[in-house]
């Protein structure tokens, strides 16, 4: 299957300090991708690399194929709508839809309307008077009527109260279903994302951590629970992410190459978001020992 | 890309326009009573021998629209600057729009290349308009007061403020693309224009062509704002870029503005020689530039 | 036509309580032969899930054949469910009602009892492996 977005070593660097390093995914077409992390992870970054907003420090990346952001048609196949849903505030909603229509030779003007109309949002209303929920939802035409193949969302629903953020996963899926179109979106909250997305990027203090078809990341980690016992009697090939440990129960989050033989474990699956806190606690733990004095004494 | 900046832009043309069709009515309407109030005063003044009354009643009749229209041409390219030029970009990066704007299907350079050229020629028509109307306006105040190439009339007359404005707009957008944000940049516009049109004022205009020396009567038109030593004795001064008035020849004592004699200045000589022969050819007795007139 | 319904805290993978909706509805007669199922547009439209996994769950239901996805028309119920004799229903019943009454007689309260029932279907479904 062939690539939407493809990275080689990225990496983007402001002043001295490193946003994104090292990161080298290949994520297939016809996905929806969840890129999730802790804030500052490098998400943001990430996706305005992807959209040609800002160029990298290192590495290279291709988007559709093409280098991201370079020249007109490149920039209509890809869709996107950044933090904060930005829109003119003095402008109207359907001048809004005017400017995509001007600006994008690929507008699909009934669409446009379609969507508008749906959603219940008045044409001559201007886009500051708009609630957060709706101003998302504009953006998110705006993205749409363009009739892209890659949707690229940043954080879409961090500020929006649960029934817009319903109601604005709602309308995306309907578009992907509708068109098959690629999805990318961010969030530093897993739960947005677990029944939405079927591929997932993690992303930790600007490092890579997991990339893969959510399916398989969750076949491929298991909670193992049993009696108390040293850690150094498992098989070497069983990734340890997480433990913790009662006087007299060992609980952990393995990544195991191979069956779990051992029978005193009782294995149950995990979910998306256990997984991704685990790595997220490993990840930390990691720093905090990394840091100076900072070492926790057990 | 036009018909995107003719939406965001509307508002403020349309204002603009409807701001100089005010300000045409109102010059229309004043402008006859101009030119009827100096047919009738200054152009028969050297025949009622009342030309000093004469002029100065002229000059200060609609005092207030003359120098509120100079005022006016001499603003006009620094709000342009400020108010139209320096948002226009630093307001994309404040409100975070450009995140919006420049992921549409049309690539940065020519978003940039459209609203800088809209926006230039937009601020040209609107500046040229004015100018043209100010100066056609202030045709014959210019000519009683001879100031027309005086420093700060020259900067607010034709052409001129064109030039000015196209740079003061592009400053703007220079100073927003570069500090993004909005006031910042609005005030880096106003102080950099500002400077440098002081610095053209100041510095450049009057070292651009040798200054004209030139020997005429003194009489009591003449604007050259000096006082005068024992009668009889020659005083040697120098006026920049100021043509003299003539007149009738009142009084015995002559002023001798030295001449030199170097090519380049000649066009210079040429010109204020032409000027000369008009205004003469108007008065009782001419005199001619060169040489001297002793009494 | 049905309406699928999503239970979030349950564990159950999404596709298969999709599965599981169609399978009820044919067992208690709501979906008959026949019928059409939603459109993977309209499902995710209500429950803002991936339509992958709304094409998941059709294509396992094909698999079992109990529905047929005619192209550019939609998904059809094909059969219904071979369901259990009433007998073997009655017999589930009255085992599962024994079992209650001991429960509750050796003291476990409803919640109690639903903690258990939901575990046990929670190990019984997942796929693990000791």
């Amino acid at each position: 299957m062939t690539a939407v977005i493809e990275t080689n070593g990225l990496a983007k660097r402001y002043g001295r300090k490193w946003a994104l390093q090292d990161c080298t995914i290949a994520v297939p077409a016809g996905k929806v991708v969840g890129l999730v992390g802790p804030n500052g992870a490098g998400k943001t970054t990430l996706l305005q690399l992807a959209v040609g907003l800002v160029e990298p420090s290192a590495g290279s990346m291709t988007v559709l194929g093409a280098r991201p952001g370079e020249g007109a048609a490149q920039l209509e196949r890809v869709g996107f709508v950044a933090q904060d849903t930005p829109t003119y505030a003095s402008m109207s909603v359907a001048n809004h839809l005017r400017m995509g229509s001007y600006l994008n030779t690929s507008w699909d003007k009934a669409l446009a309307g379609r969507r508008v109309q749906q959603l219940g949002l008045d044409p001559a209303q201007k886009a500051g008077a708009l609630s957060g929920g709706q101003r998302a939802q504009l953006a998110l035409t705006l993205a749409i009527a363009k009739r892209p193949e890659l949707l690229i969302l940043d954080e879409p629903v961090a500020g929006l109260d649960p029934l817009a953020r319903r109601e604005f996963l709602q309308s995306l899926m309907e578009e992907v279903a509708e068109h098959g179109t690629s999805v990318v979106l961010s969030s530093h909250l897993v739960a947005d994302l677990e029944r939405v997305c079927d591929y997932l990027v993690l992303l930790i203090a600007s490092h890579l951590q997991l990339a893969g078809e959510v399916n398989e990341l969750l076949a491929s980690h298991h909670r193992l629970s049993g009696p108390r016992r040293d850690l150094r009697t498992l098989p070497s090939d069983q990734e340890i992410i997480e433990e913790s440990h009662t006087d007299k129960q060992s609980i952990l989050l393995v990544r195991p190459n191979g069956p779990v033989l051992d029978p005193t474990w009782t294995v149950t699956p995990v979910t998306l978001d256990d997984v991704v806190l685990a790595y997220m606690g490993r990840a930390r733990d990691s720093e905090q020992s990394r840091g100076p004095g900072l070492g926790v004494v057990r | 890309m036009i018909r995107f900046c003719w939406l965001q832009a509307r508002v403020q043309v349309i204002g603009a326009l409807a701001a100089l069709i005010v300000i045409a009515v109102i010059l229309a309407l004043t402008g006859p009573n101009l030119v009827h109030l100096y047919d009738t005063t200054v152009a028969t003044c050297t025949a009622n021998h009342d030309c000093s009354t004469a002029t100065v009643s002229f000059l200060n009749s609609d005092g207030a629209l003359q120098i509120g229209g100079d005022f006016l041409v001499l603003f006009v390219p620094a709000l342009i600057g400020m108010f139209w030029g320096a948002p226009l970009v630093a307001r994309e990066f404040e409100a975070g729009t450009f995140r919006l704007a420049w992921t549409q299907g049309v690539t940065r350079r020519r978003w940039t290349a459209s609203k800088l050229g809209a926006g230039l020629l937009v601020s040209v028509l609107v500046t040229g308009l004015l100018s043209f109307m100010v100066t056609w306006w202030s045709s014959l105040p210019d000519q009683v007061r001879g100031e027309r190439f005086e420093v700060l009339t020259f900067g607010v007359r034709d052409v001129v403020p064109i030039g000015y404005a196209a740079f003061a707009f592009s400053l703007g957008f220079a100073c927003g693309l570069v500090l993004r944000r909005t006031l910042p940049a609005m005030a880096s516009a106003l102080v950099g224009f500002a400077g440098v049109r002081l610095a053209v004022d100041s510095w450049v205009r009057p070292n651009l062509i040798a200054p004209l020396h030139m020997t005429m009567p003194l009489n009591i038109n003449t604007p050259l704002g000096i006082g005068l030593s024992q009668a009889g004795v020659h005083v040697t001064a120098t006026s920049r870029g100021v043509l003299p008035a003539t007149g009738s020849m009142r009084s015995g004592s002559s002023m001798r503005l030295d001449a030199p004699r170097r090519p380049h200045s000649s066009i210079g000589r040429a010109r204020s020689a032409r000027r000369l022969s008009n205004r003469t050819s108007r008065s009782a007795s001419p005199t001619s530039p060169r040489g001297s007139t002793s009494s | 036509m049905i309406e699928f319904q999503l239970d979030s805290v349950s564990g159950v993978a999404t596709y298969l309580q999709l599965v599981q909706q169609v399978h009820q509805a044919l067992q208690m007669g709501l979906l008959e032969p026949g019928d059409q199922l939603p459109t993977a547009q309209q499902v995710v439209a209500k429950l803002a899930i991936n339509p992958n996994t709304v094409l998941k769950a059709y294509r396992d239901l094909e698999r079992e054949g109990l529905v047929r996805a005619r192209p550019g028309q939609g998904t059809f119920v094909t059969r219904s469910l071979p369901g259990p004799e009433p007998a073997v229903l009655a017999d589930f019943l009255t085992s599962m009602t024994n079992w209650l009454t001991s429960a509750r007689g050796a003291g476990l309260g409803p919640d109690d009892i639903e903690a258990i029932y939901r575990t046990a279907v929670r190990n019984h479904l997942a796929q693990g492996v000791a």
